[in-house]
């Protein structure tokens, strides 16, 4: 799973460096569209429905935020 | 406030759109490019209305009211109230509904109102109107008027270009109000969070909202905090209007929502597990962001969906600057009289 999150984060940013963050919002790896895509991305990769109140800065700060967004939303 | 207004009647809605369509693809540098691709998809950004240079709100409304006098709709003796709600007002004063008097030689004795509820300006306007209603003459009607016009941006705020020039749609309407019978009660409900504003816009002819003037501490203009507010309280408030109205979420043949975007619509159509379908989200796609006047133009899809000639009932949810937000059940029918029109505006 955590390959595939990165291969979605790079078409996002195919520049950004995404295993050597731990706060990609901080580190300007994403915006806030950019959290738009990739939920769209991850609910069409992994066929789940992430909730509106779901989509917040701390849901998508690093590579382990988000897998755990994505194993929450499997269940 | 929450309040169900009785003897209260729709019985027309028109909206008005320019004939030129501006396109996201020729609008934005490199629209092929993977970012804007995506963005274009998950927003559901498409074409937007946009009316000449020339063009005022004001002219709008000229044009409206004047279409609803010679297709026999209103006529100026029925008119008790105007209710104007824009965030494009050609001049702070004159206010707008005291300009449409005068172009239009209509009686003194209307009472006229401003707001500037912007995309929360449908629902308030209608508790206006409502409320006006319930103090005028059993064969005076209350207009209620949205529109904007972005046109005439001001050239000094880049947020606000950036934002309005790709996505903003010019649009503008005329709700007809008055009185009915019994069984014509709107619920609604309006809330503010009101110690912030959410958006910096413009004028149609002055940039009234100039970074001197507006206190910084004020403004919630982080997109992920508007974001969360919004997906917080808009399902809470839908939820809370089927309560407090008695009416099954079943028996909403449709709802009206707000869209800046069909991202959050979407969202909150899955929030409260209704079908997509009764909540549409791509009206953004064809019109852009209309502002308050997008909720009359869903409104008439709506209706134009309908397959009987039997009353419904629609929701209209309303949200933008001020953190203002609320909805509102319409009782509806395909009689009412409806349309939007395509102008050379």
């Amino acid at each position: 799973m955590k390959e595939k999150v990165y291969e979605l984060l790079s078409i996002l940013n195919c520049d950004g460096d995404f295993e050597s963050s731990t706060d990609f919002l901080a580190d300007e790896l994403l915006d806030s569209f950019n959290v738009i895509e990739l939920v769209s991305l991850l609910e069409s990769e992994f066929e789940i429905k992430i909730p509106g109140m779901d989509i917040v800065p701390e849901n998508f700060a690093n590579i382990d935020d988000i897998i755990k967004l994505i194993e929450k939303n499997q269940k | 406030m929450k309040q169900i207004f009785k003897n209260i009647k729709i019985s027309a809605i028109y909206s008005f759109v320019p004939e030129t369509i501006v396109y996201f693809d020729d609008e934005v540098i490199d629209a092929d490019s993977a970012r804007n691709r995506m963005i274009k998809k998950s927003m559901g950004y498409g074409g937007r209305r946009r009316t000449k240079h020339s063009t005022s709100t004001l002219d709008m409304h000229v044009y409206a009211l004047n279409y609803l006098m010679s297709n026999n709709i209103i006529t100026k003796e029925e008119i008790g109230g105007i209710i104007v709600t824009a965030f494009t007002p050609p001049y702070y004063a004159p206010q707008m509904g005291d300009l449409l008097k005068m172009k239009l030689e209509l009686s003194n004795d209307i009472y006229t109102v401003d707001n500037w509820d912007g995309c929360c300006g449908y629902l308030s306007g209608l508790m206006e109107a409502a409320m006006l209603l319930n103090y005028i003459e059993n064969d005076k009607k209350v207009l209620l008027l949205t529109g904007d016009s972005y046109n005439h941006l001001p050239e000094n705020n880049q947020t606000m270009q950036v934002h309005m020039i790709k996505y903003g749609g010019d649009a503008w309407s005329v709700t007809v109000l008055e009185h009915g019978s019994e069984k014509d009660n709107m619920p609604m409900i309006i809330k503010s969070h009101g110690s912030r504003m959410m958006e910096k816009k413009g004028g149609s002819f002055s940039d009234f909202y100039g970074k001197d003037v507006v206190n910084p501490e004020i403004l919630m203009d982080n997109p992920n905090q508007v974001f969360r507010f919004f997906q917080n309280t808009i399902p809470a408030c839908i939820n809370e209007m089927i309560e407090y109205s008695d009416v099954g979420k079943e028996q909403i043949a449709g709802y009206s929502v707000i869209q800046a975007n069909s991202f959050a619509v979407n969202k909150y159509a899955e929030a409260l597990d209704i079908p997509y379908e009764k909540m549409p989200s791509n009206l953004v796609e064809r019109y852009g962001d209309a502002s308050a006047s997008i909720n009359p133009i869903i409104i008439d899809e709506l209706l134009e969906k309908l397959e009987d000639t039997e009353n419904h009932k629609f929701m209209v949810v309303g949200y933008g600057s001020g953190l203002k937000y609320g909805a509102a059940i319409l009782n509806m029918n395909r009689d009412i009289k409806h349309g939007i029109v395509v102008t050379d505006l």
